[in-house]
Protein backbone atom coordinates (compact mmCIF):
# COMPACT_ATOMS: atom_id res chain seq x y z
CA UNK A 1 0.00 0.00 0.00
CA UNK A 2 3.12 1.95 0.93
CA UNK A 3 4.51 1.19 -1.96
CA UNK A 4 1.42 2.16 -4.49
CA UNK A 5 1.03 5.03 -2.84
CA UNK A 6 4.86 6.09 -3.65
CA UNK A 7 4.35 5.62 -7.11
CA UNK A 8 1.31 7.46 -7.51
CA UNK A 9 3.41 10.42 -5.66
CA UNK A 10 6.11 10.04 -8.23
CA UNK A 11 3.81 9.84 -11.22
CA UNK A 12 2.17 13.05 -9.91
CA UNK A 13 5.64 14.34 -9.49
CA UNK A 14 6.33 13.52 -12.92
CA UNK A 15 3.44 15.17 -14.09
CA UNK A 16 3.87 18.32 -12.61
CA UNK A 17 7.13 18.52 -13.89
CA UNK A 18 6.34 17.88 -17.30
CA UNK A 19 2.62 19.51 -17.75
CA UNK A 20 3.69 22.04 -19.85
CA UNK A 21 4.77 19.03 -22.90
CA UNK A 22 2.22 17.27 -22.06
CA UNK A 23 -1.11 19.12 -21.30
CA UNK A 24 -0.47 22.68 -21.38
CA UNK A 25 1.16 22.46 -24.99
CA UNK A 26 -1.13 19.98 -26.77
CA UNK A 27 -4.38 22.39 -25.25
CA UNK A 28 -2.83 25.23 -26.91
CA UNK A 29 -2.38 23.30 -30.14
CA UNK A 30 -5.75 22.26 -29.72
CA UNK A 31 -7.25 25.97 -28.80
CA UNK A 32 -4.89 27.41 -32.01
CA UNK A 33 -6.52 24.73 -34.13
CA UNK A 34 -10.23 25.19 -33.07
CA UNK A 35 -9.67 28.87 -33.60
CA UNK A 36 -7.97 28.01 -37.53
CA UNK A 37 -11.41 25.87 -38.02
CA UNK A 38 -14.10 29.16 -36.47
CA UNK A 39 -11.53 31.15 -38.79
CA UNK A 40 -12.53 29.04 -41.59
CA UNK A 41 -16.33 28.74 -41.13
CA UNK A 42 -16.13 32.27 -40.71
CA UNK A 43 -14.81 32.47 -44.33
CA UNK A 44 -17.69 29.90 -45.12
CA UNK A 45 -15.05 28.22 -47.98
CA UNK A 46 -17.13 24.58 -47.03
CA UNK A 47 -19.33 25.42 -49.78
CA UNK A 48 -16.58 25.19 -52.83
CA UNK A 49 -15.21 22.33 -51.70
CA UNK A 50 -15.20 20.23 -54.97
CA UNK A 51 -14.79 16.33 -54.18
CA UNK A 52 -15.89 14.08 -57.11
CA UNK A 53 -18.05 11.49 -55.22
CA UNK A 54 -18.40 13.15 -51.72
CA UNK A 55 -18.13 10.99 -49.28
CA UNK A 56 -20.98 10.67 -46.07
CA UNK A 57 -20.61 12.99 -43.07
CA UNK A 58 -19.79 9.61 -40.94
CA UNK A 59 -16.81 8.32 -43.51
CA UNK A 60 -15.75 12.00 -43.54
CA UNK A 61 -15.47 12.25 -39.14
CA UNK A 62 -14.42 8.25 -38.72
CA UNK A 63 -10.92 9.62 -41.35
CA UNK A 64 -10.46 12.64 -40.11
CA UNK A 65 -10.60 11.39 -36.01
CA UNK A 66 -8.57 8.79 -37.22
CA UNK A 67 -5.70 11.29 -39.22
CA UNK A 68 -5.67 13.14 -36.26
CA UNK A 69 -5.62 9.97 -33.70
CA UNK A 70 -2.35 9.59 -35.54
CA UNK A 71 -0.96 13.10 -35.22
CA UNK A 72 -1.74 13.22 -31.96
CA UNK A 73 0.24 9.69 -31.86
CA UNK A 74 3.31 11.09 -33.39
CA UNK A 75 3.30 14.26 -30.66
CA UNK A 76 3.44 11.76 -27.74
CA UNK A 77 6.03 9.83 -29.68
CA UNK A 78 8.27 13.08 -30.11
CA UNK A 79 7.21 14.52 -26.34
CA UNK A 80 8.20 11.11 -25.00
CA UNK A 81 11.64 11.05 -27.04
CA UNK A 82 12.44 14.16 -25.25
CA UNK A 83 11.13 13.10 -22.16
CA UNK A 84 12.82 10.42 -21.84
CA UNK A 85 15.66 12.57 -22.35
CA UNK A 86 15.61 14.94 -19.96
CA UNK A 87 13.56 13.81 -17.01
CA UNK A 88 16.07 10.72 -16.52
CA UNK A 89 18.37 13.65 -16.02
CA UNK A 90 16.47 15.92 -14.43
CA UNK A 91 16.93 15.28 -10.44
CA UNK A 92 20.75 16.37 -11.20
CA UNK A 93 19.98 19.70 -11.90
CA UNK A 94 20.67 22.23 -9.18
CA UNK A 95 21.70 19.32 -7.28
CA UNK A 96 18.16 18.05 -6.34
CA UNK A 97 19.67 14.54 -6.54
CA UNK A 98 20.50 14.60 -2.58
CA UNK A 99 16.78 15.79 -2.15
CA UNK A 100 15.50 12.35 -3.88
CA UNK A 101 18.33 10.34 -2.19
CA UNK A 102 17.43 11.47 1.30
CA UNK A 103 13.99 10.30 0.49
CA UNK A 104 13.15 6.54 1.12
CA UNK A 105 12.55 5.58 -2.59
CA UNK A 106 15.20 3.54 -3.97
CA UNK A 107 16.75 5.01 -7.73
CA UNK A 108 15.07 2.02 -9.60
CA UNK A 109 11.58 3.22 -8.15
CA UNK A 110 12.14 6.20 -9.37
CA UNK A 111 13.38 5.47 -12.68
CA UNK A 112 10.16 2.94 -12.69
CA UNK A 113 7.94 5.83 -12.07
CA UNK A 114 9.23 7.95 -14.52
CA UNK A 115 8.50 5.20 -17.47
CA UNK A 116 5.05 4.65 -15.63
CA UNK A 117 4.02 8.04 -16.05
CA UNK A 118 4.79 7.84 -19.61
CA UNK A 119 3.42 4.86 -20.19
CA UNK A 120 0.45 5.55 -18.49
CA UNK A 121 -0.50 9.35 -17.56
CA UNK A 122 0.88 10.89 -20.34
CA UNK A 123 -0.77 9.16 -23.09
CA UNK A 124 -3.76 9.18 -21.42
CA UNK A 125 -3.41 12.81 -21.31
CA UNK A 126 -2.82 12.56 -25.08
CA UNK A 127 -5.67 10.11 -25.48
CA UNK A 128 -7.77 12.68 -23.94
CA UNK A 129 -6.43 15.68 -26.14
CA UNK A 130 -7.61 13.18 -29.36
CA UNK A 131 -10.77 12.76 -28.33
CA UNK A 132 -11.67 16.30 -27.64
CA UNK A 133 -9.66 17.28 -31.33
CA UNK A 134 -12.14 14.73 -32.55
CA UNK A 135 -15.05 16.32 -30.69
CA UNK A 136 -14.16 19.66 -32.63
CA UNK A 137 -13.26 17.76 -35.54
CA UNK A 138 -16.83 16.49 -35.25
CA UNK A 139 -19.03 19.64 -34.55
CA UNK A 140 -16.99 21.13 -38.06
CA UNK A 141 -18.45 18.49 -39.90
CA UNK A 142 -21.67 19.13 -38.02
CA UNK A 143 -21.69 22.81 -39.42
CA UNK A 144 -20.25 21.51 -42.84
CA UNK A 145 -23.23 19.23 -43.18
CA UNK A 146 -25.90 22.25 -42.77
CA UNK A 147 -23.75 23.99 -45.58
CA UNK A 148 -23.05 21.20 -47.91
CA UNK A 149 -26.95 19.77 -48.71
CA UNK A 150 -25.25 16.59 -50.21
CA UNK A 151 -23.46 15.48 -47.36
CA UNK A 152 -25.60 13.04 -45.55
CA UNK A 153 -25.06 13.36 -41.81
CA UNK A 154 -25.14 10.22 -39.46
CA UNK A 155 -27.26 10.16 -36.45
CA UNK A 156 -26.15 11.02 -33.17
CA UNK A 157 -25.96 7.47 -32.58
CA UNK A 158 -24.26 6.58 -35.24
CA UNK A 159 -21.38 9.49 -34.69
CA UNK A 160 -21.00 8.75 -30.96
CA UNK A 161 -20.54 5.02 -31.66
CA UNK A 162 -17.75 6.15 -34.44
CA UNK A 163 -16.11 8.63 -32.17
CA UNK A 164 -15.79 5.62 -29.32
CA UNK A 165 -14.91 3.08 -32.48
CA UNK A 166 -12.02 5.65 -33.14
CA UNK A 167 -10.87 6.37 -29.72
CA UNK A 168 -10.79 2.76 -29.00
CA UNK A 169 -8.51 2.21 -31.83
CA UNK A 170 -6.40 5.07 -30.83
CA UNK A 171 -5.60 3.73 -27.57
CA UNK A 172 -4.74 0.08 -28.78
CA UNK A 173 -2.44 1.92 -31.49
CA UNK A 174 -0.90 3.77 -28.80
CA UNK A 175 -0.44 1.40 -26.14
CA UNK A 176 1.36 -1.64 -28.72
CA UNK A 177 3.36 1.14 -29.82
CA UNK A 178 4.46 1.87 -26.49
CA UNK A 179 5.52 -1.37 -26.17
CA UNK A 180 7.03 -1.95 -29.38
CA UNK A 181 9.38 1.09 -28.88
CA UNK A 182 9.78 0.81 -25.02
CA UNK A 183 13.13 -0.15 -25.51
CA UNK A 184 14.10 2.65 -28.14
CA UNK A 185 12.68 4.70 -24.97
CA UNK A 186 14.52 2.88 -22.55
CA UNK A 187 17.63 3.22 -24.40
CA UNK A 188 17.10 7.21 -24.38
CA UNK A 189 16.44 7.30 -20.65
CA UNK A 190 19.45 5.14 -20.11
CA UNK A 191 21.57 7.37 -21.87
CA UNK A 192 20.24 10.60 -20.61
CA UNK A 193 20.68 8.94 -16.71
CA UNK A 194 25.07 8.79 -17.48
CA UNK A 195 25.05 12.28 -20.39
CA UNK A 196 21.83 14.01 -19.84
CA UNK A 197 20.09 16.08 -22.66
CA UNK A 198 23.45 14.78 -25.12
CA UNK A 199 21.25 11.37 -25.11
CA UNK A 200 18.95 13.22 -27.48
CA UNK A 201 21.48 12.79 -30.60
CA UNK A 202 23.38 10.24 -28.98
CA UNK A 203 20.27 8.04 -29.13
CA UNK A 204 20.50 7.91 -32.81
CA UNK A 205 24.72 8.45 -33.56
CA UNK A 206 25.88 5.50 -31.44
CA UNK A 207 23.31 2.73 -33.52
CA UNK A 208 24.57 5.06 -36.68
CA UNK A 209 28.06 4.61 -36.08
CA UNK A 210 27.85 0.65 -35.21
CA UNK A 211 26.53 0.27 -37.92
CA UNK A 212 28.46 2.43 -40.19
CA UNK A 213 32.02 0.30 -38.46
CA UNK A 214 29.88 -2.88 -38.99
CA UNK A 215 30.17 -2.06 -42.27
CA UNK A 216 33.48 -0.36 -42.74
CA UNK A 217 34.56 -3.38 -40.75
CA UNK A 218 33.22 -6.54 -42.71
CA UNK A 219 32.46 -4.52 -46.11
CA UNK A 220 31.36 -7.20 -48.10
CA UNK A 221 30.92 -9.91 -45.69
CA UNK A 222 27.84 -8.29 -44.72
CA UNK A 223 24.22 -7.93 -46.37
CA UNK A 224 23.78 -4.74 -47.75
CA UNK A 225 23.60 -1.98 -45.20
CA UNK A 226 24.65 -4.54 -42.25
CA UNK A 227 23.15 -6.52 -39.67
CA UNK A 228 22.85 -3.83 -37.64
CA UNK A 229 21.02 -1.46 -39.79
CA UNK A 230 18.63 -4.06 -41.22
CA UNK A 231 17.62 -5.20 -37.26
CA UNK A 232 17.09 -1.70 -36.63
CA UNK A 233 14.82 -0.86 -40.10
CA UNK A 234 12.86 -3.97 -39.43
CA UNK A 235 12.88 -3.12 -35.06
CA UNK A 236 11.40 0.28 -36.47
CA UNK A 237 8.67 -0.54 -38.57
CA UNK A 238 5.21 -0.19 -36.65
CA UNK A 239 1.47 0.03 -37.36
CA UNK A 240 -1.62 -1.28 -40.09
CA UNK A 241 0.27 -2.64 -43.67
CA UNK A 242 -0.95 -0.99 -46.20
CA UNK A 243 -3.62 -3.32 -47.02
CA UNK A 244 -5.77 -2.54 -44.06
CA UNK A 245 -4.74 0.91 -44.71
CA UNK A 246 -6.23 0.96 -47.98
CA UNK A 247 -9.29 -0.68 -46.41
CA UNK A 248 -10.05 1.81 -43.69
CA UNK A 249 -10.21 4.03 -46.56
CA UNK A 250 -12.31 2.96 -49.10
CA UNK A 251 -14.49 0.60 -46.84
CA UNK A 252 -18.15 1.76 -46.42
CA UNK A 253 -19.14 0.00 -42.93
CA UNK A 254 -18.56 1.44 -40.01
CA UNK A 255 -15.12 1.58 -38.41
CA UNK A 256 -14.76 -1.44 -36.14
CA UNK A 257 -12.10 -0.82 -33.88
CA UNK A 258 -11.72 -4.20 -32.65
CA UNK A 259 -10.95 -5.71 -36.14
CA UNK A 260 -8.29 -3.30 -37.08
CA UNK A 261 -6.59 -3.70 -33.33
CA UNK A 262 -6.61 -7.64 -34.12
CA UNK A 263 -4.98 -6.99 -37.42
CA UNK A 264 -2.04 -4.34 -35.56
CA UNK A 265 -1.49 -6.78 -33.28
CA UNK A 266 -1.76 -9.99 -36.18
CA UNK A 267 1.17 -7.96 -37.75
CA UNK A 268 3.60 -7.41 -34.92
CA UNK A 269 6.37 -9.65 -34.23
CA UNK A 270 5.54 -10.69 -30.67
CA UNK A 271 9.14 -12.30 -29.65
CA UNK A 272 10.76 -9.34 -30.66
CA UNK A 273 8.02 -7.40 -29.01
CA UNK A 274 9.10 -9.04 -25.80
CA UNK A 275 12.56 -9.29 -25.92
CA UNK A 276 12.31 -5.34 -26.26
CA UNK A 277 10.64 -5.13 -23.04
CA UNK A 278 13.40 -7.24 -21.36
CA UNK A 279 15.53 -5.10 -23.04
CA UNK A 280 14.12 -1.99 -21.52
CA UNK A 281 13.66 -3.36 -18.46
CA UNK A 282 17.52 -4.16 -18.33
CA UNK A 283 18.02 -0.63 -19.20
CA UNK A 284 16.45 0.83 -16.79
CA UNK A 285 18.00 -1.32 -14.02
CA UNK A 286 21.67 -0.32 -15.02
CA UNK A 287 20.14 3.30 -15.44
CA UNK A 288 19.21 2.94 -11.42
CA UNK A 289 22.25 1.14 -10.75
CA UNK A 290 24.11 3.98 -12.69
CA UNK A 291 22.42 6.92 -10.72
CA UNK A 292 22.95 4.84 -7.07
CA UNK A 293 26.78 5.38 -7.72
CA UNK A 294 25.44 9.47 -8.89
CA UNK A 295 24.91 12.23 -5.97
CA UNK A 296 25.27 14.97 -8.61
CA UNK B 1 24.66 0.24 27.46
CA UNK B 2 22.00 1.47 24.20
CA UNK B 3 22.99 0.02 20.69
CA UNK B 4 24.72 3.26 19.19
CA UNK B 5 23.07 4.70 16.21
CA UNK B 6 25.71 5.08 13.84
CA UNK B 7 28.42 2.41 14.36
CA UNK B 8 31.35 2.83 12.08
CA UNK B 9 34.56 0.45 11.60
CA UNK B 10 37.71 0.98 9.64
CA UNK B 11 35.96 3.16 6.96
CA UNK B 12 37.91 3.80 3.68
CA UNK B 13 37.43 5.76 1.03
CA UNK B 14 39.01 6.07 -2.26
CA UNK B 15 38.73 8.35 -5.47
CA UNK B 16 40.85 6.57 -7.81
CA UNK B 17 44.03 5.82 -6.43
CA UNK B 18 43.67 8.64 -3.55
CA UNK B 19 42.40 7.42 0.00
CA UNK B 20 40.31 10.19 1.26
CA UNK B 21 39.25 8.40 4.43
CA UNK B 22 41.90 5.99 6.18
CA UNK B 23 40.11 3.50 8.43
CA UNK B 24 37.87 6.10 10.76
CA UNK B 25 36.24 4.32 14.07
CA UNK B 26 33.86 5.94 16.24
CA UNK B 27 30.11 5.50 17.86
CA UNK B 28 27.33 8.00 17.55
CA UNK B 29 25.15 7.03 20.44
CA UNK B 30 21.39 8.30 20.67
CA UNK B 31 20.29 11.32 22.13
CA UNK B 32 23.77 13.28 20.94
CA UNK B 33 24.12 16.34 19.18
CA UNK B 34 27.56 15.81 17.16
CA UNK B 35 29.63 18.20 15.51
CA UNK B 36 31.52 17.03 12.65
CA UNK B 37 34.24 19.01 12.09
CA UNK B 38 36.89 19.82 9.94
CA UNK B 39 38.59 21.78 6.95
CA UNK B 40 37.77 21.76 3.19
CA UNK B 41 38.92 18.23 1.76
CA UNK B 42 39.08 16.77 5.43
CA UNK B 43 36.66 14.24 4.52
CA UNK B 44 33.80 15.46 6.12
CA UNK B 45 31.04 14.85 3.43
CA UNK B 46 32.13 11.92 2.44
CA UNK B 47 32.15 10.46 5.97
CA UNK B 48 28.56 11.51 5.86
CA UNK B 49 27.83 10.38 2.50
CA UNK B 50 29.04 7.00 3.46
CA UNK B 51 27.12 7.36 6.49
CA UNK B 52 23.69 8.30 4.56
CA UNK B 53 24.30 5.48 1.94
CA UNK B 54 25.35 7.72 -0.51
CA UNK B 55 28.85 6.49 -1.78
CA UNK B 56 30.41 2.97 -1.32
CA UNK B 57 33.02 2.20 1.16
CA UNK B 58 35.93 0.26 2.80
CA UNK B 59 35.24 -0.67 6.30
CA UNK B 60 31.56 -1.20 8.23
CA UNK B 61 29.10 1.06 8.69
CA UNK B 62 26.26 0.74 10.79
CA UNK B 63 23.06 3.41 11.09
CA UNK B 64 20.16 2.28 12.71
CA UNK B 65 21.42 -1.39 12.60
CA UNK B 66 21.21 -0.96 8.61
CA UNK B 67 24.26 -1.26 6.24
CA UNK B 68 23.55 2.34 4.61
CA UNK B 69 24.60 1.63 1.09
CA UNK B 70 23.13 -1.55 0.41
CA UNK B 71 19.93 -0.32 2.44
CA UNK B 72 19.54 3.49 1.64
CA UNK B 73 15.89 3.92 0.58
CA UNK B 74 14.70 2.00 4.15
CA UNK B 75 16.99 3.94 6.06
CA UNK B 76 15.84 7.01 4.72
CA UNK B 77 12.71 6.50 6.84
CA UNK B 78 14.15 7.22 9.56
CA UNK B 79 17.29 9.30 9.06
CA UNK B 80 16.62 12.96 7.70
CA UNK B 81 18.81 14.83 5.91
CA UNK B 82 20.26 18.01 4.72
CA UNK B 83 22.95 18.45 2.12
CA UNK B 84 22.38 21.27 0.70
CA UNK B 85 19.00 23.66 0.53
CA UNK B 86 18.88 24.77 -2.85
CA UNK B 87 18.78 21.06 -3.56
CA UNK B 88 14.45 21.47 -3.08
CA UNK B 89 12.90 20.98 -6.70
CA UNK B 90 12.30 23.99 -7.92
CA UNK B 91 9.24 23.27 -10.51
CA UNK B 92 6.89 22.92 -7.60
CA UNK B 93 4.70 24.61 -5.01
CA UNK B 94 5.27 24.59 -1.57
CA UNK B 95 2.35 22.56 -0.58
CA UNK B 96 2.80 20.47 -3.81
CA UNK B 97 6.04 19.32 -2.22
CA UNK B 98 4.63 18.61 0.98
CA UNK B 99 1.92 16.75 -0.81
CA UNK B 100 4.59 14.84 -2.90
CA UNK B 101 6.47 14.19 0.65
CA UNK B 102 3.45 12.75 2.02
CA UNK B 103 2.77 10.63 -0.30
CA UNK B 104 6.70 8.76 -0.49
CA UNK B 105 7.53 9.79 3.07
CA UNK B 106 5.50 6.96 5.69
CA UNK B 107 6.58 9.19 8.33
CA UNK B 108 5.92 12.80 7.09
CA UNK B 109 3.36 14.98 8.32
CA UNK B 110 2.36 17.67 5.73
CA UNK B 111 0.39 19.58 8.60
CA UNK B 112 3.68 19.84 10.91
CA UNK B 113 5.48 21.12 8.09
CA UNK B 114 3.15 23.35 7.52
CA UNK B 115 2.48 24.48 11.05
CA UNK B 116 6.63 25.09 11.18
CA UNK B 117 6.28 27.53 8.26
CA UNK B 118 3.97 29.34 10.25
CA UNK B 119 5.82 32.86 11.11
CA UNK B 120 7.87 32.14 8.43
CA UNK B 121 7.76 34.30 5.11
CA UNK B 122 7.37 31.26 3.07
CA UNK B 123 3.83 30.52 1.52
CA UNK B 124 2.16 27.42 0.88
CA UNK B 125 1.59 28.59 -2.70
CA UNK B 126 4.93 30.33 -3.50
CA UNK B 127 6.50 28.20 -6.29
CA UNK B 128 10.10 26.97 -4.74
CA UNK B 129 12.37 28.15 -7.76
CA UNK B 130 11.40 31.67 -6.82
CA UNK B 131 12.18 31.71 -3.10
CA UNK B 132 15.33 33.50 -1.58
CA UNK B 133 17.62 31.01 0.09
CA UNK B 134 17.04 32.24 3.55
CA UNK B 135 13.16 30.84 2.51
CA UNK B 136 14.44 27.73 1.10
CA UNK B 137 16.48 26.82 4.09
CA UNK B 138 13.44 27.49 6.05
CA UNK B 139 11.54 25.43 3.77
CA UNK B 140 13.87 21.97 3.34
CA UNK B 141 14.40 22.66 7.46
CA UNK B 142 10.22 22.59 7.80
CA UNK B 143 10.25 19.20 5.78
CA UNK B 144 13.07 17.92 7.77
CA UNK B 145 11.23 18.50 11.08
CA UNK B 146 8.01 17.25 9.43
CA UNK B 147 10.00 13.54 9.55
CA UNK B 148 9.98 11.46 12.59
CA UNK B 149 13.35 10.67 12.35
CA UNK B 150 15.78 9.21 14.48
CA UNK B 151 18.40 10.51 13.10
CA UNK B 152 18.92 13.88 11.17
CA UNK B 153 22.27 14.71 9.35
CA UNK B 154 22.98 18.40 8.33
CA UNK B 155 25.75 19.00 5.63
CA UNK B 156 26.44 22.76 6.03
CA UNK B 157 23.17 23.83 6.41
CA UNK B 158 23.95 27.43 6.46
CA UNK B 159 26.30 27.78 4.08
CA UNK B 160 25.27 30.82 2.33
CA UNK B 161 22.85 32.57 4.54
CA UNK B 162 23.44 35.58 6.20
CA UNK B 163 23.44 35.38 10.58
CA UNK B 164 19.94 36.46 11.10
CA UNK B 165 18.61 33.02 9.19
CA UNK B 166 21.40 30.79 10.47
CA UNK B 167 20.96 31.73 14.31
CA UNK B 168 16.80 31.29 13.48
CA UNK B 169 17.84 27.87 11.84
CA UNK B 170 19.66 26.09 14.69
CA UNK B 171 16.90 27.94 17.89
CA UNK B 172 14.42 26.17 15.58
CA UNK B 173 16.80 22.78 15.55
CA UNK B 174 16.93 22.52 19.19
CA UNK B 175 13.45 23.71 19.68
CA UNK B 176 11.68 21.77 17.35
CA UNK B 177 13.44 18.60 16.62
CA UNK B 178 15.83 17.72 19.67
CA UNK B 179 14.32 15.56 22.06
CA UNK B 180 16.52 12.98 23.82
CA UNK B 181 15.78 9.66 21.41
CA UNK B 182 16.69 11.95 18.47
CA UNK B 183 20.05 12.22 17.53
CA UNK B 184 21.61 15.37 15.36
CA UNK B 185 24.70 15.34 13.28
CA UNK B 186 26.41 18.86 11.92
CA UNK B 187 28.81 19.62 9.87
CA UNK B 188 29.54 23.43 9.39
CA UNK B 189 32.23 25.94 9.09
CA UNK B 190 30.90 28.33 11.22
CA UNK B 191 32.02 26.55 14.75
CA UNK B 192 31.35 29.50 17.32
CA UNK B 193 27.26 29.13 16.09
CA UNK B 194 26.78 25.71 16.69
CA UNK B 195 29.38 25.48 20.17
CA UNK B 196 26.43 26.34 21.98
CA UNK B 197 23.93 23.19 20.95
CA UNK B 198 26.59 20.33 20.94
CA UNK B 199 27.39 17.89 23.07
CA UNK B 200 30.05 16.16 20.98
CA UNK B 201 32.63 17.33 18.62
CA UNK B 202 34.58 14.97 15.87
CA UNK B 203 37.72 17.04 14.03
CA UNK B 204 38.56 15.20 11.36
CA UNK B 205 41.67 16.34 9.46
CA UNK B 206 43.32 15.03 5.83
CA UNK B 207 40.60 12.07 6.79
CA UNK B 208 41.47 10.58 10.05
CA UNK B 209 39.79 11.55 13.33
CA UNK B 210 41.91 13.60 15.51
CA UNK B 211 39.34 14.57 18.24
CA UNK B 212 36.11 12.13 19.61
CA UNK B 213 35.30 13.85 22.81
CA UNK B 214 31.90 15.26 24.71
CA UNK B 215 31.81 18.77 25.13
CA UNK B 216 32.08 18.32 28.88
CA UNK B 217 35.35 16.32 28.67
CA UNK B 218 36.70 19.31 26.69
CA UNK B 219 37.07 21.78 29.13
CA UNK B 220 38.66 19.33 31.52
CA UNK B 221 41.63 17.77 29.04
CA UNK B 222 42.16 20.90 27.18
CA UNK B 223 43.75 23.77 28.54
CA UNK B 224 44.63 27.59 26.97
CA UNK B 225 47.31 29.35 28.31
CA UNK B 226 48.18 33.31 27.48
CA UNK B 227 51.70 32.77 28.25
CA UNK B 228 53.09 35.44 31.05
CA UNK B 229 56.05 37.87 30.81
CA UNK B 230 59.62 35.59 30.88
CA UNK B 231 57.28 32.38 30.78
CA UNK B 232 57.80 30.87 27.29
CA UNK B 233 60.61 29.07 27.59
CA UNK B 234 58.81 27.26 30.41
CA UNK B 235 55.43 26.91 28.99
CA UNK B 236 56.97 25.47 25.27
CA UNK B 237 58.85 22.70 28.02
CA UNK B 238 55.53 21.27 28.71
CA UNK B 239 54.84 20.83 24.97
CA UNK B 240 51.81 22.50 23.95
CA UNK B 241 49.63 20.95 21.39
CA UNK B 242 49.54 24.68 19.80
CA UNK B 243 51.10 28.24 19.97
CA UNK B 244 50.80 31.12 18.81
CA UNK B 245 51.09 35.01 19.00
CA UNK B 246 47.82 37.39 18.90
CA UNK B 247 48.28 40.63 19.31
CA UNK B 248 51.51 40.63 21.06
CA UNK B 249 50.34 37.86 23.06
CA UNK B 250 51.70 34.27 23.36
CA UNK B 251 48.72 31.71 23.16
CA UNK B 252 49.70 27.99 24.19
CA UNK B 253 46.78 24.76 24.07
CA UNK B 254 47.94 21.67 26.08
CA UNK B 255 46.30 18.35 25.85
CA UNK B 256 45.76 16.25 28.96
CA UNK B 257 48.09 18.65 31.37
CA UNK B 258 47.42 19.63 34.78
CA UNK B 259 45.99 23.30 35.38
CA UNK B 260 47.71 23.46 38.55
CA UNK B 261 50.91 22.98 36.56
CA UNK B 262 49.95 25.98 33.70
CA UNK B 263 48.76 28.26 35.89
CA UNK B 264 52.48 30.04 37.62
CA UNK B 265 53.13 30.52 33.82
CA UNK B 266 50.19 32.83 32.90
CA UNK B 267 46.79 32.85 32.57
CA UNK B 268 44.22 29.69 31.93
CA UNK B 269 41.16 29.09 30.35
CA UNK B 270 39.49 26.87 28.73
CA UNK B 271 39.92 27.04 24.65
CA UNK B 272 36.74 28.10 22.90
CA UNK B 273 35.90 25.67 19.84
CA UNK B 274 37.52 27.67 17.00
CA UNK B 275 40.51 27.98 18.95
CA UNK B 276 40.56 24.25 19.44
CA UNK B 277 40.01 23.72 16.11
CA UNK B 278 43.04 26.05 15.00
CA UNK B 279 45.14 24.22 16.72
CA UNK B 280 44.02 20.66 16.59
CA UNK B 281 43.75 20.95 12.79
CA UNK B 282 46.90 22.72 11.71
CA UNK B 283 48.40 20.58 9.24
CA UNK B 284 52.04 22.25 10.19
CA UNK B 285 53.12 21.96 13.86
CA UNK B 286 52.76 25.15 14.98
CA UNK B 287 55.04 24.68 18.47
CA UNK B 288 58.07 24.84 16.21
CA UNK B 289 57.25 28.08 15.02
CA UNK B 290 57.34 29.50 18.42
Amino acid sequence: MIALRAFLALIVREYREHRIAFLYFPAGILGLIALAALSSLGFNRIHELALPTLPTGLKIFELGDLVLGLLWFFYLGIALFFYFGDAFAADRRNNAMLFWKSMPVSDLRILISKVLAAFTLFPLIIVFVAAISGLLFFLLVMIAGRTLPDLVMPSPFEALAAFGQVTLFVVGYIGLALLWYAPFLAWVGALSTVFGRWSLPLAVVIPALASIVENVALFGQVPTGGYIWNFLKQRWQFGLNELDTTQILVQVQPFDAVFFIRRLAWGINWPSLWGGLVVAALLIWLASAYRRRRIT
Amino acid sequence: MADPIVSVRGLKKRFGRREILHGLDFDIPAGRIYGLIGHNGAGKTTTLNAMLGLTSYEGEVKVLGLDPYRHRARLMRDVAFISDVASLPRFLKVRELFSLVAGIHPNFSATRAMSFLEGTEVRPGATIGNLSKGMLAQLHLAVVLAIEAHLLVLDEPTLGLDITYRKRFYRRLVEDYMTPERTLLITTHQVDEIEFLLTDIMFIRDGAVVLNAPMTEIGKRFAQLVVGPGQAEAALALKPVFNETRFGQTVMVYDGLDRATLAPLGTVSTPQLSDLFVALMAREPQVAAA
